[in-house]
């Protein structure tokens, strides 16, 4: 039997009044990448936020499953400490705390009841993290999120995923606005993540992110529906002919 | 309802009675008296005077009760922390080594904005001060802290020397109803000066102007954290008078129950190419209020001046609130920059969203907020030996903030 991570059953997530992701089927086995493509506005960042728990993003129908759990059934946090991660699109900014006390807060809440973890070996996973992502040590002691850049933030939000290896990982444009040099860095991140035991759903407006990881199946989503699937072919199609085809198929948005 | 009591002194025999018991000299008596004089003539503060709309108090008057202890040292304010090349003794003391200093700084006043009458009082009735100085040069590591516990009204003088660098505490503890604390500082040419006040009194009403002077390429540092009394008025007013000077303005308000914090801020540029950025900062709970003026005033002789002013309110309770007022006098076109802002609000959802994202429960994530929102103003003071024990001050209150 198929080891699920994700389990979308007919999904549906309004913003206030408004529904936004509009009944979509979506399952992502351990071990494999995820492909979520769309033009701006198809409703990728809604489907990712309702999925962490967003308290505005609300899902009114449908199922989602993390590991055979409703997710509905539990807040953000809870879904975080069972290993859902999101990497935001937009990261807020939290002034006045430095990234190793928001670090050592999350781990903090991932080790309740069991020993801590010691100050050298906290150090040595920061350090690590931060080296690989070529990011500049001293970003432990700036205060998360406060005064980046577009790809410093990127860059945090990379550095956390490795530094709490989740079972799924969610990347919401973890690769736009940033050069060449900058996506090859998160590109890295994402295969020193990839593993038999994890999943990604990659949620990007490009195709070129794939090049550098190579996706074993793709979505695309068109107005808060998915529609079209496929291998790795397919975002090659949609960098050449862009998502006007598909549009044009949808009745009714 | 905050019902403070201005207490009075009943005359003018009164003052000279309270003049004699300290010693002082037949000037310093005058100068009591003229202020006394300013005193009575002045109108008692209502809900609809200037600087005192919106606030729920209620102003009554008491015979003066003389609390100065000329012969108990161990009532005098404490001084810790003395280095080479700073001299640190009570006012009283200061009269007499150095006279006509303290003469130049008590005859001549400077004006306050909205506490004219109980700036008044105070220079009539104060009881007791410290008188700080630091010579021209002197580089002082080690911060200079002051502990005021009684007697209730206290005038305090600070001059640092020209090319001097210190950081001074000013600490009030009192438990008396009614706290009156004046404080002058007086920056050299080129100093480098922080000075930290520190509110914690249980007092019904506390009342507080500090005025600082700042000369030519001077800097200087303030931050006012406070945190206790129930009805707490504050003005705090810089004036940059020698070109490019520099002042940053910190404020820290923590509030809870039915407690009233009204801040009058003034950056008063007076000079060419001066900068003064400020921000004052309160978290709300319980009822608490906080109301905060800023007033940015830059002169015709103040060109390419630069001025920022940011009011941050945090409201933690459904029934705290906060009032904002920025007021800008600016009577020069030839400004650098000038820009203000307020904002007044819950904790972000937003932020907190994303910090029970990462698996932080609703009340670990709002208080690594709140305490975010503290430590950028500790940061900003940039000497943790002073705001190490500020943050201790707080930390029980947002420990507290989850539990309800
Ligand atoms: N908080 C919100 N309030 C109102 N509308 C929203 C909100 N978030 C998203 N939307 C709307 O939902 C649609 C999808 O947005 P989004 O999920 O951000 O798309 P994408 O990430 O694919 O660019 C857009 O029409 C957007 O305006
Ligand atoms: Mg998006």
């Amino acid at each position: 039997m198929a080891d699920l991570i994700l389990e979308l059953k007919d999904l549906h997530v309004s913003v206030g009044e408004t529904e936004i992701i509009r009944g979509i089927d979506l399952t992502i086995e351990r071990g494999t990448v995820h492909a979520l493509m769309g033009p701006n506005g198809s409703g990728k960042s809604s489907l990712s936020l309702a999925l962490m728990g967003h308290p505005k993003y609300r899902i009114t129908r449908g199922v989602a499953r993390f590991e055979g759990r409703d997710i509905l059934e539990m807040s953000p946090d809870a879904r975080s400490l069972a290993g859902m991660f999101l990497c935001f699109q937009y990261p807020s900014s939290v002034p006045g705390v430095s990234v190793a006390n928001f670090m050592r807060n999350t781990l903090m809440a991932r080790h309740k009841g069991a020993a801590p973890l010691t100050p050298a070996k906290f150090k040595s996973l920061l350090d690590g993290a931060t080296k690989s992502l070529k990011m500049d040590p001293a970003v432990l002691g700036r205060y998360v999120n406060d005064g980046f850049s577009g790809g410093e933030k990127k860059r945090l939000e990379m550095m956390q995923m490795l530094v709490l290896k989740p079972t799924l990982a969610i990347l919401d444009e973890t690769d736009s606005g940033l050069d060449i040099d900058a996506l090859k860095v998160i590109a890295a991140g994402i295969e020193a993540y990839r593993s038999p035991e994890h999943a990604v759903l990659l949620i990007t407006h490009y195709q070129r992110i794939l090049n550098y990881v190579r996706p074993d199946v793709v979505h695309v989503l068109v107005k808060g529906q998915i529609v079209q699937e496929g291998g790795f072919e397919l975002a090659e199609r949609l960098e050449s002919g862009g998502y006007d085809p598909f549009t044009k198929d949808l009745v009714g948005a | 309802m905050a019902q403070f009591l201005s207490d009075v002194i009943s005359d003018q025999v009164g003052i000279r009675e309270l003049s004699a018991r300290l010693g002082e000299p037949a000037w310093l008596t005058d100068a009591r008296v003229a202020a006394y004089e300013r005193y009575s003539k002045l109108p008692a503060p209502t809900d609809r005077s200037e600087g005192w709309r919106r606030l729920t108090f209620e102003y009554g008057v008491t015979p003066l009760q003389d609390r100065s202890q000329p012969n108990t040292p161990e009532l005098w304010p404490t001084i810790e922390g003395s280095s080479p090349g700073v001299e640190a003794v009570r006012l009283h003391d200061a009269i007499k080594s150095h006279p006509d200093l303290v003469r130049m700084a008590i005859a001549k006043p400077l004006p306050a904005i909205s506490l004219h009458k109980d700036l008044a009082l105070i220079e009539a009735g104060w009881q007791d001060g410290v008188f700080v100085r630091v010579a021209d040069g002197c580089v002082v590591t080690e911060p200079l802290t002051f502990t005021y516990c009684e007697p209730p009204f206290t005038r305090t003088l600070i001059v640092v020397g020209a090319g001097a660098c210190a950081t001074i505490v000013e600490r009030h503890t009192e438990t008396w109803s009614l706290g009156l604390s004046l404080t002058d500082v007086m920056i050299g040419d080129g100093a480098q000066v922080k000075f930290v006040y520190v509110q914690n009194t249980s007092s019904a009403g506390f009342f507080s102007v500090q005025r600082a002077r700042l000369g030519r390429d001077s800097k200087l540092t303030t931050l006012n954290f406070a945190i206790g009394g129930s009805f707490s008025k504050t003005d705090v007013e810089v004036d940059l008078n020698g070109q490019g000077a520099e002042s940053d303005m910190l404020g820290l308000v923590f509030g809870d129950k039915d407690q009233q914090f009204d801040f009058h801020t003034l950056q008063g540029h007076r000079a060419p190419d001066t900068r003064s950025d400020l921000l004052f900062k309160s978290a709300l709970d319980g009822s608490s209020h906080s109301k905060y003026t800023g007033v940015i005033s830059i002169g015709k002789d103040a060109p390419r001046s630069e001025a920022y002013q940011a009011n941050r309110n945090l409201l933690l309770s459904d029934d705290a609130r906060a009032d904002t007022e920025p007021k800008l006098e600016i009577l020069i076109d030839d400004v650098a920059r000038c820009t203000h802002g307020a904002t007044i609000g819950p904790v972000d959802d937003e932020q907190l969203f994303y910090l029970r994202s990462r698996g932080l429960d609703t009340d670990t994530a709002s208080r690594l907020i709140v305490e975010g929102f503290f430590q950028e103003v500790f940061h900003k003071v940039g000497d943790e030996r002073v705001t190490a024990d500020l943050a201790k001050m707080v930390a029980p209150h947002v420990e507290r903030l989850g539990a309800h």
